[in-house]
């Protein structure tokens, strides 16, 4: 039987004030533990920004005392997957998070997110070698966005590694690497961005620009390409997918990342309705108010 | 002869039920699908609430709203019911070793030789009907009978929601009473016809004579009075549009050995790639199909990047084998199949020299293979294997 684990990269969001999380808030109310009371799993995004303190970590678990079942995966900090330059201290700092995460029970695993342009060549492969040794005994997932990642080679490099590569669900543009989930040692991570084709687009040409120099033509809102709602049937065919490569798998996560307007936690209120086989899902008034469709199974 | 046993399921009120899933505030209200009710549209479908109304599905939808003035009226979501309408043929194809997907709501099954896998014909077509509302909360009726015909008529017979089973033999008794106004294929114009001759009820035209029917009507009577005695078509036609290109192989002896199967699949991809080459196709997805010695049928997909390339599918057939085969059970049949199609425009893409390379190297393959047979070529997989016999 596979643990579903279903939550949002991130809980901090503003936006989800009124959506999610009630709009007046007494002095002592704090989202993370709000959150913690409806879904069991959530992705730390800002360990990619930042070096986060073993002091942090320690809050969010004082956030979710009582709730055993709750579990925390961190994506790396960017200078282990888009620099690729980090040395002992880099490793030191993320694994101290991580300590503190493991040892009061509740860590899942550590993200390694890379960027599109990180193809699968001789040093993309070395380089998810080492990363594998420096975080040795950490649970691992591998998420490569280019599509010379599902090559036989590079699948078994991170299958031989014991990495399950996470599929991510994304619009379809140039290369990126298809929505194909595969379970490796038992676990499967899944990642769902949204389907904004136009703002994805635009944001890559934005990035392109910054790297030749130039100046991005606008300067919009960089969440505007995880502003999507995938709809039921999207939502049914993802699931499908994932229902079919779950043979032999333990736990399986899956993180929504369209956290604009807390679309994301409508999403996976739906997705545990359609992977735990449920006709109701408990969740607060306030997102069955915001999105209508979740009456159905609220 | 063996009896055979057809099954149709229709999706009731198709488009209604998917647009409630997008909006539950229609549940319970008259919904029309269709457009701008001051349009010259017509109405793709309708609820039942709306049937109420004297609505049905293609009348004018000018119509409609004078009949119905306080429906809900939507513009449709076609990308929705695709989607449906393929993920609940996907669960068909769990169930039944061969599916015809008559159109975007209808399905007819072959369950012939089954009844041992599944016992009871009843209980199966409700097990359908529940998994397709379990899964997708969309509901939908079943009819069983020996024939498609019959089968049609039974999913009809007790709409919405409902399960009717028309066993061997009952076929003429069944129908009998029915007005023919229920039979597909009377139509507006042949009904009245139909009626002036005296003729109000199936039993009416069975009881009648087939040479009758031919002077009077021509084919479509002849047509009509074989329906009417219980007798239809048993063949499906698999694949009605080319939205995939697919192979399979069913062995003489049902196989385990993991090579032979791999083997198999590869032969089978390569002609599906070669197929794909002569239309000048690329493919973005890959099915295997696996049916196991006790037919239990087993269908996994992925998306490819676009390709006609025999590596490139051979590989990701390969993984989805090496994944799903994990029963100790025998295969009877194994097979692969591309989807996603599109034109392929032969423009050299980044990063893609190597595959460039291989698509113009394929290209002259084909070339041989089109002159000397497609044994001629083929990529060195066969060769250890031959060199052991």
């Amino acid at each position: 039987m596979t643990k579903m684990r279903i939550g949002a990269a991130g809980w901090s969001y503003e936006d989800w004030v009124g959506a999610f999380y009630p709009k007046r808030e007494s002095k002592s109310f704090d989202w993370l533990s709000y959150y913690s009371q409806y879904l069991d799993t959530a992705e730390v995004n800002a360990s990619y920004y930042a070096y986060l303190s073993p002091k942090v970590a320690e809050g969010w678990l004082r956030k979710t005392e009582g709730i055993d079942e709750f579990r925390f995966t961190a994506k790396l900090h960017q200078d282990f997957t888009h620099r690729r330059r980090y040395g002992r201290e880099e490793i030191e700092k993320t694994r101290a998070v991580f300590d503190v995460l493991r040892d009061g029970g509740k860590f899942g695993g550590a993200l390694a997110q890379f960027p599109y342009s990180f193809a699968f060549d001789e040093a993309a492969s070395a380089h998810v070698r080492r990363l594998a040794e420096d975080f040795e005994n950490i649970p691992l997932f591998v998420e490569p966005r280019h599509a010379s990642w599902r090559r036989d080679e590079a699948r078994e490099l991170v299958r031989g590694l014991g990495a399950p590569p996470c599929a991510a669900d994304q619009p379809a543009l140039g290369e990126a690497i298809p929505f194909a989930p595969e379970a490796v040692g038992g676990k499967l991570y899944v990642r769902l961005h949204g389907r904004n084709r136009a703002a994805w687009g635009r944001s890559v040409a934005d990035l392109a620009a910054r790297r030749r120099g130039e100046k991005p033509t606008s300067d919009r809102d960089p969440n505007e390409r995880y502003d999507y709602l995938y709809s039921p049937g999207e939502l049914g065919e993802i699931a499908e997918e994932i229902k079919s490569a779950l043979d032999g798998v333990k736990t399986a996560y899956v993180i929504f990342n369209n956290h604009p307007g807390g679309q994301a936690l409508a999403n996976a209120f739906e997705m545990i309705a359609l992977l735990e086989d449920r006709a109701r899902v408990d969740m607060p008034e306030t997102i069955k108010h915001r999105f209508e469709r979740l009456r159905k199974i609220a | 002869m063996r009896t055979a046993t057809i099954f149709h399921l229709d999706l009731d009120a198709f488009f209604v039920s998917v647009e409630r899933l997008l909006d539950p505030s229609l549940e319970d209200k008259p919904v029309i699908v269709g457009g701008n009710p001051l349009g010259r549209g017509v109405v793709a479908a309708c609820s039942y609430e709306a049937r109420e109304f004297g609505l049905h599905s293609a009348m004018p939808i000018r119509k409609a709203y004078r009949l119905c003035p306080h429906g809900v009226y939507v513009r449709g979501h076609g990308e929705e019911y695709v989607r449906y309408s393929r993920l609940v043929r996907g669960v068909m194809e769990e169930f039944a070793p061969v599916v015809e997907q008559a159109s975007i709501d209808e399905f007819y099954m072959d369950f012939t030789g089954c009844e041992k896998m599944y016992g009871s014909f009843l209980e199966l077509a409700t097990r359908l009907q529940r998994e397709v509302w379990r899964r997708f909360s969309l509901p939908c009726s079943v009819g069983v009978a020996g024939n498609k015909t019959v089968a049609k008529i039974c999913s009809d017979f007790n709409k919405p929601r409902g399960v009717t089973y028309a066993p061997p033999g009952t076929e003429r008794l069944f129908l009998e009473r029915l007005p023919l106004e229920d039979m597909p294929g009377v139509g507006k114009k042949f009904l009245p016809e139909l009626r002036r001759r005296g003729f109000f009820r199936v039993g009416d035209v069975a009881r009648s004579s087939v040479e009758y029917f031919a002077a009077a009507f021509g084919k479509a009577g002849v047509d009509l009075w074989e329906k009417a005695n219980g007798e239809g078509s048993t063949a499906l036609t698999v694949e009605r549009e080319r939205k995939s290109v697919s192979k399979e192989h069913t062995f003489g002896e049902d196989v385990a050995d993991r090579e032979t199967l791999e083997e198999t699949l590869f032969g089978e991809t390569a002609k599906v790639c070669r197929k794909l080459r002569d239309k000048r196709l690329r493919a973005s997805g890959v099915t295997l199909k696996l049916r196991y010695a006790d037919f239990k049928t087993i269908t996994r997909s992925t998306k490819i990047p676009p390709t006609a390339d025999d590596r490139e599918i051979f590989e990701t057939a390969r993984a989805l084998l090496r994944k799903a085969y994990d029963r100790r059970v025998a295969i009877r049949l194994i097979g692969v199949g591309t989807t996603g199609l599109a034109p392929d425009t032969g423009q050299a893409e980044l990063f893609e020299t190597e595959r460039e390379r291989r698509r113009r190297l394929l290209e002259a393959i084909d070339e041989v293979r089109g002159k000397y047979g497609f044994e001629a070529i083929d990529l060195g997989r066969y060769e250890s294997r031959r060199e052991r016999r």
